[in-house]
């Protein structure tokens, strides 16, 4: 039974600092006595975000522990034709690079993994690619592929980590340009790196019902005491936060906050701004 | 018999400038009521109360105007907020799990003059 529970425990831990790795928290901040006391925050969520989740600690913390920022996350790119390979490795947040294969006429495939990334990092990665079929003499022949049209960058993508993405590029002869000689495929991560600035080690309290806040956009609001996590759904854009307490009591707190997709993955959450502090 | 007649001129007089709303949260602590409450440009502040039979869970409202944000729980009584005319949100929530019915009175004014008010539910 001990064991059990002891395995529980280590289970919570565990989900814990996996769900704080990509959350961003707000540091320790205190509620005053004040009548009416109210903090006032905004969070902008930018990208493709779906919706904000939200989550009230109640209680001092203990600590608040620098860490530094999240570790690379990068992905490597594989061209193949035939018995032809080229690879390109370690293609980090926010820089490009360029894969060429020479194999003529026919198809190319491309592929994407995530090898070398660290794998305590869950946020999917974002790129986008662009690609030219060449002649000998460097001069565009004719390519397609349902990633995007030639000389094209194509639309954002997504990769979670520790998947592979293929995608199939076609050269073929140019009435003008001649025969195809190589295949140029730039790629252009787009991650944005999870600026964790400080991860607060804290002594959360079990609500006490003396805490609440508020999450509204737009026409959508959401009460929350700590409890559990809320989402608030409502696209990108700017989230209002409100922490008050019905009691009026003077209190410790913080929040972590992400702006999640669709998949449930991190958008792009930008550090809180605060309106009023009381 | 006159004095009651007086009283009951009285409090249509008064109702005249009533401003009057409510409704009833639901079960969950996350559930907010969500209102709109819009005064006309020559406003220079809005009063709020909030009442409510429940003792528990703890009933507040939050209003909210341009970055001013103020809590009123139904402890703190009537509130003018001095923020002019314009927009003011008005969120509605509890403290716990448990449905609340609650009502509330909200005017614009100017000075001690009643301004144009009217409110949009949102939530």
């Amino acid at each position: 039974m001990k064991k059990i529970a002891q395995k529980t425990l280590l289970s919570f831990i565990a989900l814990s600092a996996m769900e704080s790795a990509f959350a961003l928290d707000s540091g320790a901040k205190n509620l005053t006595a004040t009548e009416g006391a109210t903090d006032y925050f905004k969070i902008n969520c930018a990208g493709d975000t779906d919706h904000l989740n939200f989550k009230l600690f109640e209680g001092a913390a203990n600590s608040v522990v620098e860490t530094p920022a999240t570790p690379s996350q990068l992905f490597n790119a594989t061209l193949t034709k035939l018995k032809l390979t080229t690879i390109v490795s370690v293609i980090e947040v926010g820089t490009n690079k360029e894969i060429t294969l020479k194999g003529g006429n026919g198809a190319y495939t491309l592929a994407l993994d995530t090898f070398g990334t660290n794998l305590s990092v869950k946020t999917a990665q974002t790129y986008s690619v662009q690609y030219q079929c060449l002649s000998a003499t460097k001069k565009i022949t004719a390519g397609s592929s349902t990633l995007t049209k030639q000389s094209i960058e194509s639309a954002k993508k997504t990769l979670a980590n520790g998947k592979t993405a293929k995608y199939i590029i076609n050269c073929a002869k140019d009435k003008t340009n001649g025969n195809t000689d190589s295949l140029v495929v730039k790629l252009i991560n787009k991650t944005t790196a999870v600026a964790k600035s400080a991860s607060t080690a804290s002594s959360a309290l079990a609500p006490s019902g003396d805490l609440t806040a508020q999450v509204i956009k737009g026409a959508i609001a959401k009460n929350t005491t700590g409890e559990e996590a809320i989402d608030v759904q409502n696209g990108s854009g700017k989230y209002d936060v409100l922490v008050n307490s019905p009691t009026n009591k003077a209190l410790p707190y913080h929040f972590e906050y992400s702006c999640l997709n669709t998949k449930n993955v991190d958008a792009q959450t930008a550090p809180f701004q605060l309106l009023q502090d009381q | 018999m006159k004095r009651f007649i007086f009283l009951m001129l009285m409090g249509l007089s008064l109702n005249v400038f009533a401003h009057d709303d409510g409704g009833i949260l639901g079960e969950n602590a996350d559930a907010v009521d969500y209102f709109m409450v819009s005064c006309s440009a020559d406003s220079d502040r809005m009063y709020f109360n909030i009442s409510t039979s429940t003792t528990k869970p703890l009933l507040s409202a939050q209003v909210v105007k341009g970055t001013f944000a103020t809590n009123i729980p139904t402890s703190r009584g009537g509130v003018e907020i001095s923020q002019g005319g314009g927009s003011y949100r008005i969120t509605v929530n509890k403290n716990g799990f448990g449905k609340v019915g609650y009502s509330f009175e909200y005017h614009c004014e100017n000075g001690g003059e009643h301004t144009e008010t009217d409110i949009t539910r949102l939530q």
